[in-house]
């Protein structure tokens, strides 16, 4: 089973888009493979 | 209203991430549709690698053996708060382009979340392999999808433009990290921020609407 009808394909609307940002600048995030926890003493931790 | 969210399956941060938006749209009232798209975190990690996690990551990114288990004993501990079982010394590493175009086929057929979450479990929790098509498409069963259709999908490459039409989308947004939120295509949430941050962008959105009426 399928699962259900099939729905168009994702579209890239929003690039170039002017967003406003959100949130705390240092929540955990992972950056070119490294994984960054915010407080800790080391700089992060890598992508596995 | 949409949140479009950037990610990859082999994104420890990425499925906490998942969590605390989660609980955020449990929390708020109204409707919310995610949607999520390819970002791939480390485009030189190998379809296969034999060898534990610390080998991988520390042969990587020379970094310390020693600094690597701490980071990775944090990280679990990270997860475990919310409430899920990271499982670092089963973890087997992959590229994960494959899975980010089963993911679009998921989507294709409405099964994108529960696909998603199938996968990242798989990784994270229980050492599955999601960078080889016979595992693809055995989770992509397991949520709904037919199996030879999605084999289909994976051996023809059906998906692969659109996962590349992702990353460039993330390119030309200016996406550096993940996990990475949009919503409602006016605000940025970048990280796995709290879920306190993520309803508060949604009730924002809400409220910008019903103004505007």
């Amino acid at each position: 089973m399928s699962g259900g009808t099939p729905t168009p394909a994702s579209e890239p609307v929003l690039a170039g888009l002017a967003l406003v940002p959100l949130g705390d600048e240092d929540a955990g995030t992972c950056v070119d493979g490294v994984c960054v926890i915010p407080g800790a003493a080391e700089p992060g931790t890598p992508r596995t | 209203m949409t949140v479009h969210v950037w990610s990859d399956i082999a994104c420890p941060w990425c499925y906490i991430g998942k969590r605390r938006l989660e609980r955020a749209i449990e929390q708020f009232d109204g409707e919310v549709e995610v949607e999520y798209h390819a970002f791939e975190l480390a485009p030189d990690t190998p379809v296969d690698f034999e060898g534990t996690e610390v080998d991988f990551l520390a042969g990587h990114k020379g970094l310390p053996a020693a600094q690597v288990e701490q980071m990775l004993a944090q990280m679990t501990a990270l997860a475990a708060g919310e409430g899920l079982a990271y499982d670092f010394d089963a973890l087997r590493h992959t590229k994960t382009l494959l899975a980010h175009q089963a993911v679009h086929h998921a989507r294709a057929h409405n099964l994108q979340g529960a696909l998603v979450e199938r996968l990242f479990r798989a990784y994270f929790e229980e050492g599955r392999h999601v960078g080889r098509v016979d595992e693809l498409v055995a989770l992509a069963a397991e949520v709904g999808l037919d199996a030879d259709e999605t084999r289909a999908a994976l051996d023809s490459g059906r998906y692969a433009d659109a996962v590349q039409q992702d990353i460039a989308a993330a390119q030309e947004i200016g996406i550096r990290g993940v996990p990475f939120f949009v919503v409602d295509g006016r605000y940025a949430v970048s990280g796995a921020q709290a879920p306190d941050v993520f309803l508060s962008a949604l009730e924002r959105v809400r409220d910008e609407r019903a103004v505007a009426r």
